[in-house]
């Protein structure tokens, strides 16, 4: 499938896109709102700036993909493999990310208010300056994480995992002691 | 969604509209009250002198939307994003506002009377004259 006939089919109204072959491809800034991902591999994709707002990418592979300034508000992440991806400044309000794989991916300055991160593998991830304000992070292994500056007020923290972690300024949750 | 459907929706009795597209539409003067738009778009929305008290709005983006002199009573905001909001003059009286993110909005004016702002992120704010009086600040403020 090409970029042209992606977007075609998209303002023909058509949302599953489950079965489509998208590796590769150059979607920097288009509007893909309510697409049905499940499973697709978006390796070195570039989503640069798009909107996935309330995407279902459920077990979808987006290893080294390039989501800087993406809207992934409301998006369903859960058991979707983002090791190394680019996600700095991306908006993940309400999002789902149980069980997701985001080793050493680069979450700086993104926003994760509310989002649910429970039993995600946050290992060597670089969230600092990210939003995390009533987070779900309950189970999350945060090993070598770096947090300067993080937001984290109201995050549930339940049995996570912040060996390494550098919290240096971060606003962490009343009572919690790293 | 366009503005007269929603609104001849509204009319004829239906609240949730919930994780709605409403990018850019003209609502000012648009009587909410009580609707419930949770998770919706609302970037750059025109909700200027509209009656929004006790509406629910938590979780929706509001980006560069304007509300200037909207009434808000009792709204709820919860983790909604207001980045470069106009609130100017807007009535935010014992409104929800925990957990947004407020960078460069406007609340000149404004009256967050009783509003509770915990784990709100305050990013370059404009408050002049804002009435504070019994708001409950974030904790670290």
């Amino acid at each position: 499938m090409t970029r042209e006939e992606l977007l075609t089919r998209y303002a023909a109204g058509e949302r599953d896109f489950s079965q489509a072959d998208l590796r590769g491809m150059n979607l920097a800034g288009v509007n893909l709102a309510w697409v049905d991902l499940t499973g697709v591999n978006l390796a070195w994709v570039d989503l640069t700036g798009a909107s996935l707002f309330r995407a279902t990418l459920t077990g979808a592979i987006l290893v080294r993909t390039r989501l800087d300034d993406v809207t992934l508000r409301w998006a369903n992440l859960s058991g979707a493999n983002l090791e190394g991806a680019n996600l700095n400044r991306a908006d993940l309000t309400g999002a789902n990310l149980a069980q997701a794989k985001l080793t050493a991916a680069n979450l700086s300055g993104s926003i994760l208010i509310g989002a649910n991160l429970s039993g995600a593998s946050l290992v060597k991830a670089n969230l600092s300056g990210a939003t995390l304000a009533f987070a779900n992070l309950a189970f999350a292994i945060l090993t070598g994480a770096i947090l300067a500056g993080a937001n984290l007020t109201r995050t549930s923290l339940m049995s996570a995992n912040f060996t390494d972690a550098i919290l240096t300024n971060a606003i962490l949750p009343k009572g919690f002691k790293p | 969604m366009t503005r007269e459907e929603l609104l001849s929706r509204y009319a004829d009795g239906e609240r949730d509209f919930g994780y709605s597209d409403l990018e850019g539409k003209d609502l000012s003067g648009a009587n909410l009250f009580a609707a419930n738009l949770f998770g919706a778009n609302l970037v750059g929305v025109d909700l200027s002198g509209a009656y929004l008290d006790w509406i629910n709005l938590s979780g929706a983006d509001l980006t560069r939307a304007n509300l200037t002199g909207a009434t808000l009573y009792k709204a709820n905001l919860f983790c909604a994003k207001l980045v470069s909001v106009k609130l100017v003059g807007a009535d935010l009286a014992m409104a929800i506002l925990s957990g947004t993110i407020l960078a460069r909005a406007n609340l000149s004016g404004a009256n967050i009377r009783g509003a509770n702002l915990t784990g709100a992120v305050l990013t370059g704010m404009i408050i002049d004259e804002v009435y504070l009086t019994a708001a409950r600040k974030p904790v670290w403020v």
